[in-house]
């Protein structure tokens, strides 16, 4: 069981993923809808894991991670976006994200995910 | 790497039969008959969708549906994308195993994309942000967003919404969502034709309530495509903007691909070009690799008689031996032949009559190589 935050522009979304984790066992301690929003709850709220989009408004979440990984180099970000181009899965990685989760997924990838990023 | 040229290739010769019809589109379908390759692919019946297609329309996507067995073939060699299973994806399946593809067609330059539908009509837009330009949106009915909404979420029916004419937020958010999907689908085909990112912003989802407000909603654009199909029932539109730039990108890509791929080309391959209506002289098409396998019959059996087949067993074909045999091209009725045998060992086939564009005797059952 891990405290999660959700990053997603699409509500539709974060509620899929909110779903997923909460079956899971984990607990969802916040959502955020864009990159800028993402960094400012990361640093409110600690999270354990943070599940982040890529194409988002503001600010996207390749930027978003950068910034989160240099605020807290430990940090388990699990990327999760529909944008599953092997450039975009190599800079997340390079990056610092722990996993790679392409949309549409499957509820058993994201707990898996998050699992072995606590792992 | 071979099999990702060969899906590239498909969805290129998919383009190719449209260069007969108008010069442009079968660049810029490159981009769209791909939405149209995901959405079929989750769909498993996907024959079905070609029975009451115009013949022209159904020439273009019934070559699709090819790109698409492929893509499920070598899915894991093109994107690392995972087969359907989540809630959406299920609902997704449920939703769009209702549609049908029914037509495809350039429209006037600078013409309004959404003209002529049914309103109210929630359109969502998604536009290229890096590696190339251009738009797309995704419009449908308010009843048919609704719908796709409620199958998106895991409900077979949309909540009651008395009179309003508007999407609740969660309904816009998935419908969004199930554009994004789609053109992060697109924009990975075409990321992998011109060999650089390509990159979707955001989608932009807004409804139009009457036919006067859509007047400037998007710009106006040199080139259009548009695919209408039905979403849960309800008519639906994908328009591709297509800039010049655009088109010069993947012709340029295209033209680069064939000469990466082109085998030598055999006396044969010209009067077959002209045959499947493609224009001679695009050197861009000439060396598409296509997959040709010859049939020798068919037969219907229920699952359980498959699996119980012993060893020994015969399996009854439709013809006789006297019936020449069918030559397919990427999944479509090329000619028909005879069975003979080359240098006392290869077997071969000996056309007797290629079949026109006009037949529409795609492979309607199933593959069988």
């Amino acid at each position: 069981m891990a405290r999660v935050l959700v990053v997603d522009d699409a509500a539709f979304m974060r509620n899929m993923v909110s779903d997923a984790l909460t079956k899971g066992g984990h607990e969802v301690v916040g959502e955020a809808g864009n990159g800028l929003e993402a960094v400012a709850q990361y640093q409110a709220l600690k999270p354990e894991v943070t599940t982040l989009d890529i194409t988002m408004p503001e600010k996207d979440g390749l930027a978003a991670l950068k910034e989160i990984i240099a605020l807290d180099p430990a940090a388990r970000v699990i990327m999760c976006s529909a944008l599953g181009q092997e450039s975009k899965v190599l800079e997340s990685i390079k990056a610092g994200a722990r996993d790679f989760v392409v949309k549409p997924f499957q509820a058993d990838r994201v707990i898996e995910a998050v699992g072995k990023a606590l792992a | 790497m071979e099999a990702i040229s060969w899906v590239e290739a498909l969805d290129c010769s998919a383009a190719a039969e449209t260069c007969s019809v108008a010069p442009p589109a079968w660049l810029a379908t490159v981009a769209t008959s791909r939405v149209a390759v995901e959405m079929r692919s989750m769909q498993p019946l996907t024959s079905t969708m070609l029975a009451e297609s115009p013949s022209n329309a159904s020439r273009v996507l019934s070559t699709v549906e090819e790109a698409d067995s492929a893509s499920l073939r070598t899915s894991s060699a093109t994107t690392a994308k995972p087969r359907p299973c989540s809630p959406a994806r299920a609902a997704s399946m449920a939703a769009l195993s209702a549609s049908r593809l029914v037509w495809s067609a350039m429209l006037e330059p600078g013409s309004n994309p959404l003209a002529g539908l049914p309103f109210p009509a929630v359109a969502t837009n998604v536009s290229y942000v890096d590696g190339v330009t251009g738009g797309n949106v995704f419009v449908m009915t308010l009843e048919g967003a609704r719908r796709l909404a409620a199958a998106m979420m895991g409900a077979s029916e949309p909540e009651p919404a008395g009179d309003s004419q508007e999407l609740t937020e969660l309904e816009a958010s998935a419908v969004s969502e199930a554009m994004n999907q789609m053109m992060a689908t697109a924009a990975a085909a075409i990321s992998s034709v011109l060999g650089t990112e390509v990159e979707i912003g955001t989608p932009e989802t807004r409804t139009f309530l009457v036919e006067y407000q859509t007047g400037n909603a998007y710009p106006a654009s040199p080139h259009m495509v548009r695919a209408a199909f039905s979403v849960c029932g309800e008519p639906c539109r994908l328009v591709q903007l297509v800039p010049n730039a655009f088109v010069v990108r993947m012709d340029a890509a295209l033209d680069e691909l064939s000469a990466e791929t082109a085998p030598p080309v055999s006396g044969a391959a010209p009067a077959r070009a002209a045959a499947a209506g493609i224009v001679p002289g695009a050197p861009s098409l000439a060396g598409i690799p296509v997959r040709v396998w010859a049939e020798l019959g068919r037969a219907s059996m229920q699952t359980a008689d498959v699996v119980g087949l012993p060893h020994g067993a015969v399996v009854e074909l439709d013809r006789s031996p006297d019936e020449p045999i069918d030559l397919f091209v990427n999944g479509r009725r090329f000619a028909t032949g005879r069975l003979v045998v080359v240098d006392g060992n290869d077997w071969a086939v000996r056309i007797e009559s290629v079949l026109g564009p006009s037949s529409d005797s795609s492979d309607t059952e199933g593959e069988v190589a």
